[in-house]
C-alpha cells in the first residue's frame, strides 16, 4: 500500500497532493427499554484525494478504490479551476514523516465477544428497569470503531494509523405522567473497553437524578454567580474558547485578528486553557492529524494571557505561525479542517468550599447535555442545578441553560478548582457538517460571576 | 442485488437489501473567495434479515456486498424479535423528485457562489461571505424477499450562504439557504435574506428582561417545533416517555394549529416514493386542529402500538434504521394575515430568526431555552435593531395552547420544514443587567 500510494501522489502537476485510504469496522448496540433494539455490524472503506494547484483546492471522495490515477487527475483538474479563479491557499512546512502507529490497547473491544458486550449492557439496563415505578424506560447506546488509515502526500510523508474510538451512554428515563426527566452517565476511550465496565453505581445514581428532577422546579431566569462542575467546565472550555481558537475562523479576518492578538489578556492569572493530542486513552488522543502533522500540547491561554491557537497547515502559513496538528477529518468523506482534540482548563488552587463561600445567590450546575457557540456567544445546558443560598447548597432545580459572551465571561472566572479531572463522554463535536468528531474536555470545578441563565 | 436476497433466503426466512448511491459536487466559497471544488460519490448497502423470528442487520460501503450476509447472520442471535412480514409490492404515490433545473455544471455553481459573495461584499468592506452551492443526485433501491422491488432517483439543489462581520468584540453571524428538488429563485432569496438581516442587525439595541410578543421566523421556528416532533415520534411513544403516549384524539393545543409530516410534496427536500422499509410515501396529520391525530411510525413502533406504519422508517446516513424520522414537516396555522400586517401590529416585541443551544434541553418537557443568536427588537411595527446577550424561554406545550396571536400568510421552507412566521404572546426574555 505504502509504495502504491506514495507513487500515486508523486510527480504530478500539483503543488501539493495527498491521499487518505480508510478501512473501518464498527459494531454497535442499542437498548430502548427492555428491548435490545439493534446489534449492528458495519464495514466502511473508501478514500479521498486533496490537491492544491496555484492556491486552489480540489477534493474528491469515493468508495471505489479502482482507477485512482483517474481520481487524482480529477482532483487536480478541480484544483486548477479554483487556482485559475485566484486561489490563495498555501501550506506551512512540516517534517516529512514515515510511521506506523498502533493502538496502545488496555482492553481491545474486538477481543470481547459480542455476547459479553450485550450481557454487560443488559446488566445496566436491568438496574434501570428494576429501579422502581417512576423509572419508565431506559436508553443505552454503545459503539466501537476500529480504523486503519493510510495517509500519503507528495512531500513523501506516509503514515499508517490504527485508531480506536469507543463510547456509550446509559440513560434512565423517569416520568410522573405529566413530565419526563432523564439522568445519564457516559464513557469513552481511544484504548480501553474497560471504561464500559463497573458502571453499576453510576447507573444507580443516574436513576436517582432522573427521579429527583421530576419534582424539581425550573430555575428562575436571571444573572447568577455560577459554580460549574468539571464536566461543564470542560464543555465551557470547548464551546466558549476552543472554537474561537480554531484559526480557520481567524486567519482571513483582520478584525478578529486584532481582537485575538497573541499577548492579549483574557482572564485572571490563574486561568490556563490548552488543547492536547497527547493524552493516551482520551477520545481526543491523536498521534498525527489528518495532514500527517504530529500533535502536541498547544497552550491557548497561559496565566490569563492569549499565547496560542489551533492550526492546520494552511492557517499556520497564512498567520505566520507554527502548525499544531489540529487538521482533522471525520472520515474519508471529508477534507480535514481545524478542530480541537482534548481541550482542558488547567488546574487551579481553590477548593469547592472556597467557591461556595460568600455566594449570596448562585447556582451549582452539574453535567451537560451539550452546548453551542457562534464565536462571540456560547450556551450550554446543565443536567441539573442546585441553588446556592448564603454560601450553602440548597434545592435542586432543572431546565438550567447558561449563556454568555466569550470575552466577558473569561474575565468573570474568579476561581479555579484544584480538582482537575479527566472526563470522557459519548457524542462529539460538530463543525462544517463533520459530526460527531471524537473530542475530550478535561477540567476542574470553576466559579464564574454574572452568568445569564434562561427561564421565567 | 437479487442474488444476495436469493442467497439470504437459503439461510433466513426474510431478507431485505437497501442501497443508495449518491454523487455530489459542492462548490465552496470562503471569506469572499472561491476556496475549493469537491466531488463525492458513495454507495451504502444495508442488509436486514429475519432468521428464526430474530432480526439481523449489517451495512457496508461501495460494492462490498459479499460480507453482508455473514455479518447480518452473526447479529441475529442478539436481534430483536420480529414476526412481521416485510412489505410486498405496493402502488407508489405520484411524487416528482427530479427536475432538469437541478442538473448544473460546475461553472454555473461557481457563478452562483460568486454572485452571492459579490452582493454581500457590497454591504460592508469587512464582511466575510461564504457559500456552499451544490447539486446532488441520489438513487435509492430497495428489494425484499416478499416481492417489493422499488427504485427512485432524486436530485437536490442546495445553497447555503453565510456572512460574518466582526467589529471589535461584536460579531454578526448570518446564514440562510435552501434545499430543493427544483431550481427557482433560491439564490435570490438567500441573498435577500442575508442582506435584509445584515441591514437590521447592524445596530444593537438594548433589551430588558420581561414578557414580550415574539414573532418566530420560519427559520427560528425549528427549535420550537422540535418538542412536538419528538413527542409524536413512535419510539418515544412506544417506550412510554412521550407525554402524548395515551393522548391520541385529545385536544392539547389551540384549534388553529395543524402539523403534518408529508413525504409526497413534489420537489420538496425530504420527499420520496417509499421509506427505508418499502412503505409508500404519505402525508400524515400529526396534529389536526389542535387534536393529536397520529404518531410518526416505522414498522416496528407501529407493530408495538397496534397501529400501521406511517411510512417514516427512514435510514441514517450509514443506512441504519433506528427511530422513526420525519420527512417534510408542514406547520399550518388557521387565520393568517400578510406578514407586513402581522409585524405592523406589534407595539413592542422581538423577532427571533435563530436560536443557539436551544436543542440541548429535554424535549418531552416542552421547555425550550435558547440564546437569541439573531433577533430584532420591534417597536410600533418597525424593526429597531438587533438584540443580543439574552435568552428566550418558552414552554411550547403552553404556548401552543393559549399564546398564539397569529401567523403570516407567507410560508417559507426552512430546511425540511414549511412554516409561516408565528406570533406568540407573553414570552419570557432574560437579559443581562
Amino acid at each position: 500500500m505504502k509504495e502504491m500510494l506514495l507513487a500515486l501522489v508523486s510527480n504530478k502537476v500539483a503543488d501539493y497532493l495527498e491521499i487518505r485510504v480508510e478501512e473501518s469496522t464498527i459494531s454497535s448496540l442499542r437498548f430502548r427499554g427492555p428491548v435490545l433494539e439493534a446489534v449492528n455490524s458495519s464495514m466502511q472503506h473508501g478514500g479521498c484525494i486533496r490537491a492544491l494547484v496555484n492556491g486552489g483546492w480540489g477534493f474528491i471522495t469515493f468508495n471505489d478504490l479502482n482507477n485512482l490515477e483517474e481520481k487524482v487527475a480529477r482532483a487536480i483538474h478541480q484544483a486548477q479551476l479554483v487556482g485559475a479563479a485566484g486561489g490563495n491557499g498555501r501550506l506551512a512546512p512540516v517534517p516529512v514523516v514515515q510511521d506506523v502507529v498502533q493502538v496502545p490497547f488496555l482492553e481491545d473491544p474486538r477481543q470481547v465477544k459480542l455476547a459479553d458486550k450485550v450481557e454487560l449492557f443488559r446488566g445496566y439496563n436491568e438496574i434501570i428497569l428494576s429501579h422502581g415505578k417512576q423509572i419508565v424506560s431506559s436508553s443505552i447506546n454503545y459503539f466501537d470503531k476500529y480504523s486503519k488509515i493510510h495517509f500519503a502526500n507528495s512531500e513523501g510523508t506516509y503514515i499508517l494509523q490504527h485508531k480506536l474510538d469507543l463510547a456509550g451512554g446509559v440513560t434512565a428515563i423517569a416520568s410522573d405522567g405529566s413530565t419526563t426527566q432523564m439522568g445519564r452517565t457516559g464513557f469513552g476511550s481511544s484504548t480501553d473497553f474497560g471504561v464500559a465496565r463497573n458502571l453499576e453505581e453510576k447507573v444507580q445514581q443516574a436513576c436517582g437524578r432522573a427521579i429527583n428532577l421530576l419534582a424539581a422546579p425550573s430555575v428562575r431566569g436571571g444573572e447568577y454567580t455560577v459554580i460549574v462542575d468539571p464536566e461543564l467546565a470542560g464543555i465551557f472550555a470547548h464551546e466558549a474558547f476552543g472554537h474561537l481558537s480554531e484559526s480557520d475562523f481567524v486567519y482571513e479576518n483582520p478584525n478578529l485578528q486584532a481582537v485575538m492578538k497573541l499577548g492579549t489578556k483574557f482572564g485572571g492569572e490563574f486561568l490556563n486553557i490548552f488543547d492536547t493530542g497527547l493524552e493516551i486513552g482520551a477520545r481526543g488522543y491523536l498521534k498525527y492529524d489528518d495532514e500527517g502533522v504530529a500533535t502536541e500540547k498547544t497552550h491557548l491561554i497561559k496565566d490569563g494571557i492569549l499565547v496560542g491557537r489551533l492550526h492546520t497547515r494552511e492557517t499556520a502559513a497564512k498567520l505566520g505561525e507554527r502548525p499544531t496538528g489540529n487538521a482533522r477529518a471525520l472520515d474519508y468523506t471529508f477534507a480535514p479542517i481545524c478542530r480541537m482534540r482534548n481541550t482542558c482548563i488547567g488546574q487551579g488552587e481553590a477548593s469547592f468550599e472556597d467557591m461556595l463561600k460568600g455566594v449570596k445567590l448562585g447556582v451549582y450546575t452539574k453535567g451537560s447535555y451539550g452546548g453551542e457557540t457562534n464565536g462571540e456567544m456560547f450556551t450550554f445546558s446543565a443536567d441539573e442545578g442546585y441553588m446556592i443560598r448564603d454560601g450553602q447548597l440548597a434545592e435542586l432545580v432543572r431546565d438550567v441553560n447558561l449563556t454568555g459572551n466569550v470575552f466577558t465571561t473569561l474575565g468573570n472566572i474568579d476561581m479555579i478548582g484544584k480538582d482537575f479531572m479527566p472526563h470522557e463522554s459519548p457524542g462529539g463535536c460538530g463543525k462544517g457538517g463533520q459530526v460527531p468528531l471524537p473530542t475530550s474536555e478535561w477540567a476542574p470545578h470553576m466559579r464564574i460571576q454574572n452568568v445569564l441563565i434562561g427561564g421565567k | 442485488m437479487q442474488d444476495l436476497i436469493a442467497k439470504a433466503k437459503q439461510q433466513a426466512q426474510q431478507a431485505e437489501l437497501y442501497q443508495i448511491t449518491v454523487t455530489e459536487t459542492p462548490v465552496r466559497y470562503e471569506n469572499n473567495k472561491l476556496k475549493g471544488i469537491d466531488a463525492s460519490s458513495r454507495q451504502i448497502n444495508a442488509l436486514r434479515i429475519v432468521k428464526d423470528g430474530k432480526l439481523g442487520f449489517a451495512t457496508s460501503t461501495g460494492d462490498n456486498l459479499q460480507p453482508l450476509l455473514d455479518m447480518a447472520l452473526a447479529t441475529t442471535q442478539f436481534g430483536r424479535d420480529w414476526d412481521l412480514p416485510l412489505p410486498g409490492p405496493a402502488a407508489l404515490p405520484q411524487v416528482q423528485l427530479t427536475h432538469p433545473s437541478t442538473v448544473l455544471d460546475t461553472d454555473t455553481l461557481v457563478e452562483m457562489g460568486e454572485k452571492l459573495v459579490r452582493r454581500l461584499g457590497q454591504c460592508h468592506p469587512d464582511l466575510l461571505a461564504s457559500a456552499d452551492v451544490s447539486t446532488r443526485q441520489a438513487t435509492t433501491k430497495l428489494i425484499n424477499s416478499q416481492g417489493f422491488a422499488g427504485e427512485y432517483s432524486k436530485s437536490i439543489f442546495s445553497i447555503l450562504g453565510g456572512a460574518e462581520l466582526t467589529e471589535g468584540k461584536n460579531f454578526l453571524s448570518l446564514y440562510a439557504g435552501y434545499f430543493s428538488g427544483k431550481l427557482e429563485d433560491q439564490l435570490e432569496k438567500t441573498i435577500e435574506s442575508l442582506v435584509s438581516n445584515y441591514e437590521h442587525g447592524r445596530t444593537n439595541v438594548p433589551v430588558k428582561s420581561g414578557k414580550y410578543t415574539v414573532i418566530f421566523t420560519p427559520q427560528g421556528l425549528g427549535d420550537i417545533i422540535n418538542p412536538l416532533l419528538e413527542c409524536a415520534n413512535g419510539l418515544a411513544v412506544e417506550k412510554g416517555f412521550s407525554p402524548w403516549k395515551d393522548k391520541l384524539g385529545e385536544k392539547l393545543f389551540a384549534e388553529e394549529i395543524s402539523l403534518f409530516d408529508d413525504a409526497t410534496i413534489s420537489f420538496a427536500p425530504a420527499s420520496c416514493l417509499f421509506d427505508g422499509e418499502g412503505i409508500p410515501a404519505q402525508r400524515t396529520a400529526i396534529i389536526e386542529k389542535g387534536i393529536i391525530n397520529s404518531f410518526i411510525l416505522n414498522m416496528v413502533t407501529a407493530k408495538a402500538l397496534g397501529l400501521k406504519s406511517t411510512g417514516n422508517g427512514f435510514r441514517s446516513k450509514n443506512g441504519e434504521l433506528s427511530a422513526p424520522g420525519n420527512s417534510n414537516v408542514v406547520l399550518e396555522i388557521a387565520g393568517t394575515q400578510p406578514l407586513e400586517q402581522l409585524l405592523g401590529s406589534v407595539k413592542q416585541g422581538i423577532i427571533i430568526d435563530s436560536l443557539m443551544g436551544a436543542w440541548a434541553g429535554n424535549p418531552y418537557s416542552g421547555q425550550v431555552n435558547g440564546n437569541i443568536a439573531l433577533g430584532f427588537l420591534v417597536e410600533d411595527g418597525r424593526i429597531k435593531g438587533r438584540v443580543k446577550d439574552c435568552m428566550v424561554s418558552v414552554n411550547v406545550f403552553e404556548a401552543f395552547r393559549h399564546q398564539i396571536e397569529g401567523a403570516s400568510a407567507e410560508k417559507e421552507w426552512a430546511w425540511n420544514m414549511l412554516a409561516p412566521h408565528l406570533k406568540l404572546s407573553d414570552i419570557s426574555i432574560s437579559a443581562k443587567g
